[in-house]
């Protein structure tokens, strides 16, 4: 249900908390004091004290009476019936009057008694009152060790040459416990990431991982736990999510497992980026949690082969608990042992370059005919936000195309990138309905809500009052800022930018029905109304959730004519859910990761917001090709088409021809290809081309392709390549035996670390108090003020009753 | 015979306001103390039911957001109470909730209990360090706990942390335990762990 709520109400029911927390506060302290001093008796009596001097008044009032004596005369006739009237209701008052008064005393007695037991409830626990908020009291926490058992500690290197990064990631896990242990680490990934190699290290020993179809691939690994071998399987849960799993380390001892995946570099408006992901935002679960059977195998740590997540398996993330590591708890990750990371990188663009930075690391550079390397500049780095590498040609050089090539197995790949011209900034005519959905959920608590807040004040204050627009926030429940988009003008900006201020980070992720009412059904346009020219949803969001495949549908099921861009907040955000959830919705993605990228970041977004973007795509290869993605999406200002190819056993030679319209003007541009004579390798092409053939088998899943369907079109391209896929895993096993079976062994979880700078927690504290106590004093006080009216009148001499029956 | 009618009438209309009024915000009162005190009735049925047949969800009442999901007593302060599925205020209302975005109870994390502390919770106050409580989860087996820790807690300065290294049950409810006003910063937070 949507909640629509005006500015007023809107602070009343939401933010009545904030505004009037410090009020309350130092009305808590105010109880405070009083439980000390035998509070409620005392208010009570100076009440007294004040109220009784008005008894005395009389005087005052009897001259004012005075005054009006004549005109009661004029109608004191009137009043003979009245008389028995009044005497009989005074009989009634009496009575009620008596009874209040009892009651009165009933309830004072109740109250004093609760506030007497809360007083000796107060003294019981240790003088907390002295206690200052945050000052720990864990008295009997002893015993509670937090060093992880099995300590984690990576090195990254990446090589990018052209398009195309090749990256190579240690993990090395130490066992620091007596025992053999089985380890379990979930790890991040960028989205895209092909991953094609895995190598097992132990001491000198070096054993080559092999791909396997999921099932079998446990199943060999299982068998290699149980014999007492070392073994290691890595899984994908999320193609940006992983699972590693290290059988039979023995203590005290290291085991490596490099990792190697290649991906495609990003290019946006001239500047190349990278981002590496090292930790995970605690994803929330939508769900009823599943059947306790089912979630008792999932989560026992006796099952064959346990994931050790913090999450229940729920009927919406029937996975919850595969893709929820544990994190450290704050303060102590900041150890120099656990969760390290060294890295560097080889930059060999071919080109002379302009900048090359790093915005959430720092970086040493060095460069040497033409090829830069860089590594960071404390050696290592805690693993708790993304890394992201930035590079950009000199003018002259801007790539407008390219085109790349690799022969594997006599078969021939390529991919393309094409820079179509800027489109013209024609949209700012047109009239356009922007809606932002902001994500106010528990875990974009810290630095996180901050960004949110920033981001969406840039974007309103870059409206202009043709648009109109709307904000939705949401956690566990979502409302509108207005019920209908309201034009951008002075007054409804000015109050948007009051509600944003306002919002605070708490409370689940229930994204789906926020994302539902951002993409209303478009109804029957039959009366006359016109809908908008250009629908925009601006959706900002950490994107930590579970259940993104069922969100991706939603949003393709949904879109109709809007058009869905995501900002990505945070040190850690869901990439792979920005990406997809913007390529469902035929938008782009934009990611900000500190306070500073916010104003950079939004402004290129409003660009591609302002430009229309350049549709209508279609390639003229020179032979017959298997091209992925199927579909060309439309692009936006800046953007690049890429497309990964595959030629057969042919060497293509000929021209690509790409067509395609843009503001309305259609537009071509040709490309020479020579594969036969120039026999440039771009090593990672055929990579490429593998992952996104499966990516786009996938997304046909996810609009509706039969499961079993989807399956069988990835396994042999996921075998084919070596890749590791939602069907394949990767497994190596070592041959000698390191555990004696009958050795006992325990698996334990390899923590990940706290995301920086956001809030520890993904929700908050619930709201513990009822309006009990207040309704009961506010009665007892408006039942105290009817009893001292009643004496009060009672105590006036030219009463109405008459003065024999005092 | 000096009379002043209209004066006399319009402070009777006054004090019969005073006392509607009055009466109807101890009712309201009354109301809340009385779904606290009756619903963990209604719910121990469902409670029971969904003993009988395990993992599965039974709603209290059809109409009902939420459901049981264990059962907490701690024996010595005579506390038998139900605990739901989610910590919202129309959950709250009428038994201590779990917190769904906190640990499932009964698991390794932080499981986070939240009750109100002027009805359920409102023993919370007297629970003194080494305390026994214990739950009963869906399977039907009961687990011991004691209290190792309580504590105040500033929510504007900290919150939860489910994802956590070792089993853990928090019990939260608000603080000061006589505040009149609802809605205040401050949690009472008692820490359990397995005995």
């Amino acid at each position: 249900m949507l909640h629509t709520l005006d500015q007023h109400e809107f602070e009343h029911h939401k933010f009545e908390h904030h505004k009037f927390e410090h009020h309350k506060f130092e009305h808590h302290k105010f109880e405070h004091h009083n439980t000390d001093g035998h509070s409620p008796d005392l208010l009570f009596y100076d009440r007294l004290t004040l109220d009784r001097p008005t008894l005395d008044r009389p005087t005052h009032d009897r001259r004012n009476v005075a005054h009006h004596r004549p005109e009661q005369h004029e109608a004191g006739h009137h009043n003979a019936q009245p008389v028995a009237c009044n005497a009989l209701l005074t009989r009634a008052n009496r009575l009620v009057f008596r009874l209040l008064t009892a009651a009165l005393g009933v309830l004072l007695l109740m109250l004093v008694l609760s506030g007497s037991v809360a007083r000796a409830a107060a003294q019981t626990a240790q003088g907390l009152d002295q206690v200052t908020t945050g000052q720990l009291l864990f008295t009997g926490t002893a015993g509670q060790s937090f060093q992880p058992a099995i300590m984690q500690r990576s090195n990254v290197h990446f090589s990018i040459a052209g398009m195309i990064a090749t990256v190579s990631l240690e993990q090395v896990f130490r066992n620091h416990t007596r025992e053999f242990v089985e380890g379990v680490y979930a790890f991040p990934l960028p989205p895209e990431a092909a991953v094609r190699a895995l190598e097992m290290r132990v001491g000198e020993r070096r054993i080559t991982g092999k791909v396997r179809e999921k099932e079998a691939a446990k199943s060999i690994y299982r068998e290699a736990k149980r014999a007492g071998r070392k073994a290691s399987l890595v899984e994908q849960q999320r193609p940006n999510l992983f699972t590693n799993r290290i059988a039979n380390i023995a203590p005290g001892e290291e085991v490596s497992i490099r990792l190697e995946y290649v991906q495609p570099v990003h290019y946006h408006s001239g500047k190349f980026s990278l981002r590496f992901p090292m930790t995970i935002t605690p994803r929330f679960m939508p769900g009823v949690p599943l059947r306790a059977s089912v979630a008792q195998e999932a989560l026992s740590t006796v099952a064959a082969d346990p994931y050790l997540g913090w999450a229940m398996p729920t009927d919406e993330v029937p996975d919850a608990h595969r893709i929820s590591p544990l994190l450290l708890p704050p303060g102590l990750d900041n150890g120099p042992a656990h969760n390290r990371i060294s890295l560097s990188a080889t930059l060999d663009m071919g080109m002379p370059l302009s900048m090359v930075s790093s915005p959430y690391h720092e970086i040493v550079l060095s460069r040497r005919a033409g090829v830069y390397d860089l590594s960071l500049l404390d050696g290592s780095s805690a693993m708790d936000r993304d890394f992201v590498l930035e590079w950009q040609p000199v003018a002259g050089s801007v790539p407008e195309a390219a085109f790349f090539t690799q022969k594997v197995d006599d078969q021939y790949y390529g991919m393309l990138m094409v820079v179509p011209p800027a489109q013209p900034a024609a949209i700012a005519k047109i009239p356009r309905q922007v809606i932002f959905v902001i994500d106010t959920s528990g875990s974009m608590g810290g630095t996180s809500i901050e960004q949110a807040r920033a981001s969406l004040s840039t974007a309103l204050r870059q409206l202009t009052p043709r648009d109109t627009f709307n904000i939705i926030a949401f956690d566990s429940s979502h409302r509108a800022l207005h019920r209908q988009p309201v034009p951008a003008t002075g007054h409804f900006v000015q109050q948007a930018l009051e509600f944003v201020r306002m919002l605070h980070a708490s409370g689940g992720t229930q994204m789906m029905p926020a994302l539902l009412a951002a993409l209303p059904v478009v109804q029957d346009q039959g009366n006359g109304e016109v809908p908008p020219a250009l629908r925009q949803v601006v959706f900002i969001t950490d994107g930590a959730v579970g259940n993104e495949d069922e969100l991706f549908q939603a949003i393709s099921q949904r879109l109709g004519d809007s058009r869905l861009f995501t900002v990505g907040i945070g040190s850690a955000p869901n990439s792979w859910f920005m990406r997809k959830a913007a390529e469902s919705g035929r938008g782009t993605h934009t990611s900000i990761g500190n306070l500073q990228d916010v104003g950079p970041a939004m402004a290129s977004l409003f660009e591609q917001l302002a430009r229309p973007a350049a549709v209508d795509f279609a390639i003229e290869w020179p032979a017959a090709v298997e091209a992925w993605p199927r579909r060309i999406p439309d692009l936006y200002f800046g953007e690049p088409l890429t497309i990964s190819v595959s030629f057969g056993d042919t060497a293509p030679v000929g021209d690509i021809t790409v067509r395609g319209r843009v503001g309305g003007t259609p537009w071509q541009r040709r490309i020479g290809v020579n594969v036969a004579a120039g026999s440039d390798q771009h090593p990672g092409v055929a990579s490429v081309w593998a992952r996104r053939k499966i990516a786009d088998l996938l997304d046909a899943g996810l609009r509706g392709l039969d499961a079993a369907a989807v399956r069988d079109a990835v396994l042999p391209v996921a075998l084919a390549h070596q890749l590791l896929s939602p069907f394949t895993s990767f497994v190596a096993v070592e041959e000698v035996v390191s555990r004696p079976p009958e050795v006992p062994f325990a698996a334990h979880p390899v923590p990940n670390t706290q995301p920086l700078g956001q809030a520890a927690q993904p929700y908050a504290y619930p709201a513990t108090a009822t309006t009990g106590p207040a309704k009961m004093w506010f009665a007892v006080l408006l039942l105290f003020l009817a009893l001292v009216l009643h004496v009060l009148r009672q105590g006036e001499p030219d009463h109405a009753a008459p003065p024999e029956q005092d | 015979m000096r009379r002043r009618p209209s004066r006399t009438n319009s402070l009777n209309v006054v004090i019969a306001l005073l006392v509607l009024v009055g009466l109807q915000q101890f009712g309201a009162a009354a109301l809340i103390k009385g779904k606290a005190l009756l619903a963990p009735l209604l719910i121990e049925r469902a409670w029971s039911a969904t003993l009988q047949a395990p993992g599965g969800v039974v709603r209290p009442w059809p109409w009902a957001d939420t459901w049981p999901v264990a059962w907490l007593e701690m024996p010595r302060r005579r506390v038998s109470l139900p605990v739901l599925s989610g910590d919202s205020g129309n959950v709250l209302a009428f038994a201590p909730g779990h917190a769904r975005a906190s640990a499932p109870l009964g698991s390794t994390g932080l499981a986070v209990v939240g009750g109100h502390r002027d009805t359920h919770f409102a023993f919370l106050a007297e629970v003194g360090l080494g305390e026994r409580l214990r739950i009963q989860l869906a399977d039907g087996q009961w687990r011991d706990y004691r209290i190792a820790a309580t504590r105040i807690v500033d929510t504007r300065v900290e919150a939860v942390q489910p994802q956590y290294l070792a089993e853990v049950i928090l019990l939260v409810t608000c603080y000061p335990f006589n505040a009149l006003t609802p809605n205040g910063p401050l949690r009472y937070v008692v820490r359990a762990v397995p005995a």
